[in-house]
């Protein structure tokens, strides 16, 4: 006669894995800066440069040339609302979109804070 | 009727190769088509026929250009100077991307 006793072991055994795989899935979300690097990756890095420089690969097509976030020593404020209503609502370049129809509130305060880790003696 | 078919065939040979204009529409957050195929001298129009803004550039060896961002309804235009592939792209939506076959 066959024992289930081993099989009931293993089946024990994956469903604690599946248990502790959905804890991990569950864990808390990911800090405003690492959510606003994923952010500034995706749509900023184009213009800015991965490292914030001014030096992305699409920098050489503007006129102006993009900021180089990492010597800025502008607010989280300005920030903030050069991101959400572009570069010529801020007498700044019109080559800076404004990003209020593409990103949310809470991603553009999230690029910002990310934003504000480039250059650590900026304002606040 | 040997006089006309000369004047045919200097006429035929003097009518210039037409530029065609392509229309590319913005919608959804794509561009109307991811491929195309065109001429040196055809022009693209790009409209934008979305709800907010869109970006036309192009980092291509063959041919860069920026034609900035512009508003719902709005077009921009490029002319194709050099035979090649050019990948055209959206600075503000990284997800859109077209691929121009220009042919001599």
């Amino acid at each position: 006669m066959i024992s289930w006793r081993p099989l009931r072991g293993i089946a024990l055994a994956l469903a604690s894995a599946g248990v502790l795989a959905s804890t991990y899935d569950a864990r808390p979300a990911k800090t405003p800066v690492a959510r606003g690097a994923t952010v500034f990756s995706k749509y900023c890095s184009l213009c800015h440069g991965v490292g914030g420089a001014g030096d992305g690969r699409a920098a050489s097509l503007q006129k102006v040339p993009p900021a180089n976030l990492t010597v800025s020593t502008r607010t989280r404020s300005y920030k903030i609302q050069i991101v959400r209503d572009g570069g010529a609502a801020m007498g700044r370049s019109s080559s800076m979109p404004a990003w209020r129809d593409v990103l949310t509130e809470v991603e553009i305060a999230d690029v910002v804070e990310y934003v504000q880790t480039l250059n650590p003696g900026t304002g606040r | 009727m040997r006089y006309l078919f000369a004047c045919i065939a200097i006429v035929g040979c003097a009518a210039p190769a037409y530029a065609a204009d392509h229309l590319v529409s913005q919608s959804g957050k794509a561009f109307s088509v991811a491929a195309l195929k065109a001429k040196v001298g055809d022009t693209i129009s790009f409209r934008n026929q979305d709800p907010f803004v869109h970006n036309i550039f192009s980092l291509s060896d063959v041919q860069s250009f920026d034609l900035g961002t512009f508003a719902k309804g709005e077009s921009r235009q490029v002319k194709l100077e050099k035979p090649g592939k050019l990948e055209v792209e959206c600075a503000v939506h990284p997800e859109m991307k077209l691929v121009v076959e220009v042919a001599k």
